[in-house]
C-alpha cells in the first residue's frame, strides 16, 4: 500500500512498482488509508508523514495496531530529519527521501519484504 | 535566501576524492568535516555534534562502510541522510540497510546528489526542466513521461492557486503544507528554482516572506507550464 498524497509521486510508484511486479493499492490521505487498512491486508505500506486529515504519528500508529507485522517505509522530504527520528522511534522500518532513486526503491521494498 | 548551513561528514582517505567534494561544496552554505577513517566521524556523532549527511567510503577504515553504519545505525540511533562511495557499486547493503552510491571520481550528478538529499540546491540552474529523471525511472517510457508532464501542469497548476489564496489569507501554516506537497513535484521535472522555493515556503519562510516567495513561486510555475506546452503538449511535439 502506498499513502501518499503528491500526484505525481503516487504515479511514479506505482509505475515502479507494477514494473517490479508488485500490486499497489493507492491512499491520498489518511483516512482512505485507515479504512483500506481496516478492511485488507497489505505486505508492506510505503507512506508519507505528512497527510491531509491524519498525522504521520497517527498514521504509524494505527498501522502498528491494526497489521503489526507488516513493515513500514516512509517516504519523506530530506528536510524532515526530526519527523523520520521519531517515525523510526514508534517502529518504522526505513525510508526513502522523494523524489525516490528507483533502483533504490526497488531495493528497499524487495528488502522489507524478504523480512517479513 | 538564507539557508542553514548544513553540516556533512565525509569519510574518505583518497586525497583526491576529498579534495574534489571539498572544492564543491566549499560556498558558504556547506561545512565538510574530512575524516581519514570512520572514527573520527563516529566521535564526532557521539559527541552530538551537527551531522545533516554522512558520506563514507565502502573500505574506510577500520571496519568498512558495512559495519560502521550498523555501528551508526544501532549503537548511536544515528539517522541521518547517508551514502557510500564507491568506485564500481550501484548501490551498497548492509544486513539492516541500502545505501545510495556516489560513484568515484564524482561529478557534478554524484554532487547534486548529496545537494538534493540535504534539500539544498547550490546553484540556480538556467534550466527550466529536465526530463531525465522521468527517463531513467520508467526506462525511457514515452506514454508514462508524457503523462506525468500532463500532471504536473494540471496538478500544480491549481494549488499554485491555492497558495495565492492563503497567502493572501495569510494562512502561512497552510501555505508551508501546500509547498511541501508539491516540492517533490518540481524536483522529479528537475527544476530547481521551484523545489527550492517550495523548500524555503515549507521549513524557512518567515511571515514576511510568503508573499513574495509565492509570487516567484507562481512566476517559475507560468514560466515551466508555458515551456512544457510549447515542447510537449502539443501534437507535433509530444514525446
Amino acid at each position: 500500500m502506498v499513502i501518499e498524497d503528491n500526484p505525481m509521486v503516487v504515479k511514479s510508484l506505482e509505475f515502479k512498482l507494477s514494473k517490479d511486479g508488485y500490486d499497489v493499492v493507492v491512499a491520498e490521505d489518511g483516512r482512505t488509508a485507515m479504512k483500506l487498512l481496516s478492511e485488507s491486508a497489505f505486505d508492506l505500506i510505503l507512506t508519507d508523514l505528512m497527510l491531509p486529515f491524519v498525522s504521520g504519528n497517527e498514521i504509524i500508529e494505527f498501522i502498528k495496531s491494526e497489521c503489526p507485522d507488516v513493515p513500514i517505509i516512509v517516504l519523506s522530504t530530506s528536510t524532515q530529519e526530526d519527523i523520520i527520528t521519531e517515525a523510526f522511534t514508534m517502529g518504522v522500518d526505513d525510508f526513502i527521501t522523494k523524489p525516490f532513486s528507483p533502483n533504490e526503491l526497488s531495493l528497499r521494498v524487495k528488502r522489507s519484504l524478504a523480512k517479513v | 535566501m538564507n539557508t542553514p548551513v548544513k553540516h556533512i561528514l565525509f569519510v574518505d582517505a583518497d586525497r583526491e576524492a576529498q579534495s574534489r567534494f571539498n572544492s564543491y561544496f566549499d560556498t558558504g552554505s556547506f561545512l565538510v568535516y574530512n575524516f581519514n577513517s570512520a572514527m573520527g566521524a563516529i566521535q564526532h556523532i557521539k559527541e552530538s555534534k551537527p551531522a545533516d549527511v554522512l558520506i563514507i567510503n565502502e573500505n574506510a577504515k577500520p571496519m568498512g562502510a558495512a559495519q560502521t553504519l550498523n555501528y551508526l545505525s544501532d549503537e548511536l540511533q544515528f539517522k541521518a541522510k547517508t551514502f557510500v562511495t564507491s568506485e564500481s557499486k550501484g548501490s551498497f547493503e548492509t544486513d539492516s540497510a541500502v545505501y545510495e552510491v556516489l560513484k568515484k571520481p564524482f561529478d557534478e550528478t554524484e554532487f547534486q546528489k548529496v545537494e538534493s538529499a540535504l534539500g539544498y540546491t547550490k546553484k540556480i540552474s538556467d534550466e527550466l526542466y529536465s526530463l531525465d529523471y522521468l527517463k531513467e525511472l520508467s526506462d525511457g517510457d514515452t506514454v508514462f513521461i508524457n503523462q506525468s508532464i500532463q500532471m504536473f501542469i494540471e496538478t500544480v497548476g491549481p494549488r499554485i492557486e491555492e497558495l495565492k489564496a492563503l497567502s493572501a489569507a495569510k494562512a502561512y501554516q497552510k501555505i508551508a503544507e501546500v509547498a511541501h506537497n508539491i516540492k517533490p513535484s518540481f524536483e522529479m521535472i528537475l527544476n530547481k528554482r521551484g523545489a527550492e522555493l517550495c523548500n524555503f515556503l515549507a521549513h524557512h519562510a518567515a511571515p514576511g516572506d510568503f508573499k513574495s516567495y509565492v509570487e516567484d513561486l507562481n512566476e517559475e510555475f507560468l514560466l515551466v507550464e508555458k515551456h512544457l506546452r510549447e515542447d510537449f503538449l502539443s501534437k507535433e511535439n509530444s514525446l
